[in-house]
């Protein structure tokens, strides 16, 4: 095996008991760029992150993760939730501190736009600040690699727009990026690649203009609607499914 | 990892925890009604000697400190990974022993204090008590000796650790809060009525002889904790012409419930 | 906070916990002796101990030290020690003992002085030997004013040489405690002897003087002679002097046994207003039938001209105050019929062994404060019955009378109904006390009184006993302030009805040694109430009627199940307040009851009684009060 620079995800599959939610996936995401996961809802694109998070070891395939950093991976939950007796400085310092290096929690604060309520507890903070501490928490120790399920979901358009930013700095910074999202306005943005995920299976991947580029749709949203293979409107589950995987 | 970095990280934990107990209110509520049962205890007993309020607690501090221990541990790691922060912190470098035996730590170093508080107090009041001296009339040393009390202080501070780790145990174990109270109910009652209860039953049963009584306390933290408290604190002043049992015996029963709880904490925090 | 700190800071404090392990709590056995008189003391009489003070005899100690009593309790007589050690209940109250010393003779050249009582004539080198290295002369001829003596030894040979010079033997410890174990006696039985001893002595003693009313009559006043004094002068002696009705002015001393013999009421002596009226000085005297005034203002002499001798100054200051009819060693004399009006003293009888003064009443003051004693007995043991005494300072006073029998009398409004000073082994029985400051009250550091029977009501304490060894028994004590009051040591409080006092009982001993059980304690306002000292047991075998309580009695032996706690605030309301026992149920009181009847004698006051009575013990004497709780 080659060493690993970036992220690669090679033949991955996953099941929990009979139901296979990812089915050999392969892709990879080099360092300085941005990778994002796209895909109707319940497609695997969570269990995908977690996969590559070192949350749920593959049933089968390899996942290689950059080895730069003190922290391998930060992860960004899609449902990001903190000690709710702990302010928001409290929160990353200790996260800091299981980093175990003196980590600069005002900073981390201020590219998340949370540096005015550093003292408020966690559990007076609205979704949107609390993703927001989420994602600042993923970026705490400079991780090689950064794995974010939906960072810009719940956000007011502003924050929304300044969190895909940041993330495109976080990958101008050489981490690799992995980023969820149903945002595909933010996808033709800061994607250098998409990876479209359908039924647990890879259904497309490029950048996005290549993938406009195939479908010949105006927009992302078309090229997906092409992409995948059910009814619009209808929640993508596997033929066999008892449930799917969000 | 080394065992450095371990050991940081589990401060790092164990001063998460220690806060979060500072800042919970229930934890609060909870200490403070323990305080003033046991006080109120030594108050209400009129206990006037380390030897009687050695006997005055050990049943009440047997019943309570488990209770406290469960409520101090039960849900340190299951709310972590019930919020879904657990699967946040697992992407840290950090390993299950770090994290488990900081949790451990840091709810210990809160609980213990809340644990010890009132029997210190206790002593202080037997201690300060305007006890009914007589000073014309020349009193000598009786059995009563500090010592006692201090021992079964120690001995209280020792079960305290056996009944947070099973606690912590439990936290582990459990994956949502119904199946965490239902297995702190089956453990509390376990503790205190259910293993000496199996016990007569088999006894007057004739399922055991009385004397098969004795390795079988072992298996109850409790019946260890008292027969240690009997044994080494109190003494044949009480127990008089009957035995309490082999300390050494009661002290492995003890650490056993240690070890394995610990253990299964830190095998059960997570799956790699 | 810093968890750091939090840690290492536990670690401290179990640290500082952790010591205990390293010292030993196992009592120090090599205790050191501690001055006598700094032990709550038990054994002889208050009286012996001064008597052997006062004249230099040698009374053995010991001192006990108790495993779980923190005070040193200090014995007079060995053999009152190795009782108290064998006795029930001994080791329950107070533990083992720790280390048993006693009084080693062995430097102390001990002698016999005339009386064969035991003298030390080098004290100053008595010391403490433990007992387990002791060795004991016994059934030797050395005695203490207690009775025998049992003196202790360091050497074997001093022992040795001892016993064969007074005709004892020696013995150990251990066969020491084994002698007193088989000649312990039950307290009931001990009670019955003094009762039925002394009841047998005061019945002689009633039925012998009986004849002195008999005696024929020599010399009738106004007849034969023309008035008392010349009649007694004229009479023979063994006869009797008749005094018909008519007032007599009397102020004289009669040396010779006769009987002085009225018709009544309508015979009456009348004093001049100073000292006393009638003095009698002859055994067998008599004076019956007729009535008594005019006796001197003064109940007590000054003591501007006595010495220090405590017994003296007593002796003058009680036993020479103005009375109406003084007795001075006549023994087996005689007052019957006699009705005395006194600003002083009634009658004094004083050395006078069998003197019987019965059927007669004392008028004193108003104001207790200006009276005095209606009879003063001293130094004798005398039987007083069915007097009647009405007012003065207290109706009975003994000074040193051992084995007196006060009984059938009725005493009302004064001080004292009967005061026992440094008496021993009396017997107050069936006397019935109304409106005094305390019906019974037995002073100093006496043995072996027993108060049986009697029917006090309406005083400010009904009885009281002090001393050890003593009685309390069958007593009616109701409606006063406190109903009975002990100070006594190894007494015993039985069949009592004690009902409608502001106090029913108040122990204030600071050593629990007494046995309170089978009593009826209700409708007090307090019930009881232990001044000082560890929690008493209140029950052998069976416990006290405290009333209906609350409780099973499952095994049907008339006790009920769960122990009782008078004292406590909850259980001392049960039967007062609403909704206490349903407290008293819970699980929170029950763990503090179940912690409170281990090792008593390490505990701060309170009473249980491990045995409640489901029944009273005198049901009828309780529904004849119509208690309201029968």
């Amino acid at each position: 095996m080659t060493e690993t620079v970036g992220l690669s995800v090679e033949a991955v599959t996953v099941s929990f008991g009979d139901l296979t939610v990812i089915e050999d996936v392969t892709f990879g995401v080099d360092p300085g760029t941005v990778t994002c996961l796209i895909g109707p809802n319940g497609s695997g694109k969570t269990t995908m992150l977690r996969a590559v998070a070192g949350l749920l070891v593959p049933d089968s395939g390899s996942v290689d993760r950059p080895s730069t950093g003190t922290r391998p991976v930060g992860y960004l939950a899609q449902a990001p939730a903190f000690r709710p007796q702990f302010t928001v400085r409290e929160t990353l310092s200790f996260y800091g501190d299981l980093v175990g290096e003196s980590v600069d929690t005002e900073s981390a604060m201020d590219r998340v736009g949370l540096s005015g309520v550093p003292d408020r507890r966690v559990e007076a903070l609205s979704g949107g600040m609390t993703r927001l501490l989420g994602i600042a928490q993923a970026t705490i120790g400079d991780p090689g690699l950064l794995v974010l399920d939906e960072p810009s979901s719940g956000l007011d358009p502003m924050m929304s727009h300044h969190i895909t930013e940041t993330i495109s700095e976080l990958a101008d910074d050489g981490a690799a990026v992995i980023v969820a999202t149903h945002d595909l306005g933010a996808v033709s943005r800061i994607a250098d690649d998409t990876v479209l995920i359908d039924r647990g299976q890879i259904a497309a991947t490029g950048a996005p203009d290549e993938l406009l580029a195939e479908t010949g749709a105006a927009d992302l949203e078309d090229a997906m609607s092409a992409l995948v293979s059910h009814e619009s409107g209808e929640v993508a589950t596997r033929v066999d499914g008892t449930g799917g995987s969000a | 990892m080394t065992v450095r970095e371990a050991g940081r990280t589990a401060l790092v934990f164990a001063q998460r925890e220690f806060r979060t107990l500072l800042r919970t209110r229930t934890i609060a509520v909870l200490a403070a009604g323990y305080f003033l049962v046991i006080v109120g205890l030594v108050v209400a007993a009129g206990t006037g000697g380390y030897l009687p309020l050695t006997l005055d607690l050990l049943r009440p501090v047997e019943v309570l400190v488990p209770v406290l221990a469960f409520a101090f541990g039960y849900r340190a790691i299951f709310a972590d990974a019930q919020r879904g922060e657990l699967e946040t912190i697992r992407t840290y470098p950090v390993s299950r022993t770090a994290f488990v035996g900081g949790v451990y730590l840091g709810r210990l170093a809160g609980f213990l204090w809340v644990v010890l508080a009132p029997l210190l107090v206790g002593a202080v009041l037997v201690a300060t008590s305007p006890s009914e001296q007589v000073t014309v009339i020349s009193a000598h040393e009786t059995v009563d000796s500090p010592a006692i009390y201090l021992r079964f202080v120690t001995l209280t501070a020792v079960f305290g650790l056996v009944t947070l780790a099973i606690a912590t145990a439990v936290s582990a174990v459990a994956r949502s809060t119904r199946e965490a109270l239902a297995l702190v109910t089956v453990l509390f009652i376990a503790l205190v009525v259910g293993f000496d209860a199996t016990i007569v039953a088999a006894l007057s049963g004739g399922i055991i002889s009385a004397g098969q009584v004795e390795p079988l306390l072992i298996f109850s933290p409790n019946s260890a904790f008292r027969g240690l408290v009997l044994s080494v604190a109190v003494g044949d002043v009480y127990t008089r012409g009957a035995m309490a049992g082999s300390p050494l015996a009661y002290s492995i029963g003890l650490a056993s419930w240690f070890v394995v709880s610990l253990a299964a904490a830190m095998r059960t925090a997570w799956r790699t | 906070m810093d968890v750091k700190y939090a840690l290492v800071a536990l670690l401290a404090v179990l640290a500082v916990m952790a010591t205990g392990f390293t010292v030993s709590p196992d009592v120090d056995r090599s205790v050191q002796p501690v001055p006598f008189d700094e032990t709550l003391r038990l054994g002889l009489s208050g009286v012996d101990v001064l008597q052997a003070e006062d004249a230099g005899y040698s009374i053995p100690q010991a001192q006990v030290f108790y495993t779980q009593y923190q005070y040193v309790v200090g014995y007079y007589g060995v053999d009152a020690a190795a009782d108290h050690l064998a006795a029930r209940g001994t080791a329950r109250q107070f533990g083992r003992p720790i280390e048993v010393l006693v009084t080693d003779y062995t430097g102390a050249k001990p002698t016999l002085a005339a009386g064969d009582y035991l003298v030390a004539n080098s004290s100053i080198n008595i010391s403490w030997v433990p007992a387990r290295q002791a060795h004991f002369v016994v059934e030797s001829r050395a005695r203490t004013p207690g009775g025998p003596a049992v003196v202790p030894f360091s050497s074997p040979d001093a022992a040795r040489s001892f016993a064969d010079e007074y005709d004892g033997r020696v013995v150990e410890w251990n066969e020491l405690l084994a002698r007193t174990d088989t000649q312990r006696t039950d307290p009931g039985e001990q009670r019955d002897t003094i009762v039925n001893n002394r009841s047998a002595w005061a019945d002689e003693s009633v039925r012998r003087t009986a004849t002195l009313a008999d005696r024929p009559v020599s010399v009738v006043v106004g007849e034969d002679a023309p008035n008392l004094s010349t009649a007694i002068e004229r009479a023979e002696p063994n006869t009797t002097v008749r005094l018909p009705p008519g007032t007599y002015d009397v102020n004289l001393t009669v040396d010779k046994p006769v009987t002085i013999t009225g018709a009544g009421n309508e015979t009456h002596l009348r004093g001049p207003g100073t000292g006393t009226v009638l003095e009698m000085r002859a055994s067998g005297s008599a004076v019956t039938d007729l009535r008594v005034s005019g006796v001197g203002p003064n109940g007590t002499r000054s003591l501007a001209e006595v010495g220090d001798d405590w017994d003296e100054r007593i002796r003058v200051a009680y036993g020479r105050g103005d009375s109406a009819i003084r007795f001075e060693n006549a023994s087996g004399s005689l007052v019957s019929g006699v009705h005395v009006d006194t600003p002083a003293t009634g009658l004094i009888v004083h050395n006078s062994s069998g003197t019987v003064v019965r059927d007669s009443t004392v008028r004193g003051s108003e104001e207790w404060v200006e009276g005095f004693m209606g009879v003063v007995a001293m130094y004798d043991p005398i039987v007083v019955q069915n007097i009647s005494v009405q007012g003065g300072r207290d109706g009975v006073y003994t000074h040193r009378t051992p084995g007196i029998v006060v009984r059938d009398n009725r005493m009302v409004d004064m001080r004292y109904g009967v005061h026992e000073m440094y008496t021993s082994g009396s017997v107050v029985a069936n006397n019935t006390m109304r409106g005094t400051n305390a019906g019974v009250i037995v002073m100093t550091r006496p043995r072996g009184n027993v108060l049986l029977g009697n029917d006090v009501r309406r005083n400010d304490i009904g009885l009281s006993m002090s001393g050890s060894a003593s009685y309390i028994a069958d007593n009616v004590v109701v409606d006063n302030g406190i109903g009975i009051t002990f100070g006594a040591d190894r007494s015993v409080i039985t069949g009592n009805v004690v009902a409608g006092n502001d106090l029913g009982l108040r122990a204030s001993t600071l050593l629990p040694s007494n046995e309170v059980a089978r009593n009826d304690i209700v409708d007090n306002e307090v019930q009881v109430q232990p001044l000082r000292g560890p929690i008493r047991l209140w029950t052998e075998d069976r416990g006290n009627y405290w009333g209906p309580l609350p409780g099973r009695d499952a095994d049907g032996d008339g006790t009920l199940d769960a122990a009782y706690y008078p004292t406590d605030d909850i259980e001392g309301a049960l039967l007062n307040a609403s909704g206490t026992v349903t407290l008293r149920e819970s699980p929170a009181v029950g763990m503090i009851r179940n912690v409170q009847s281990a090792v008593p004698g390490l505990r701060e006051s309170g009473i249980v009684d491990t045995a409640t009575l489901a029944q009273p013990v005198n049901p009828e004497q309780l529904s004849k009060l119509n208690a309201t709780h029968p």
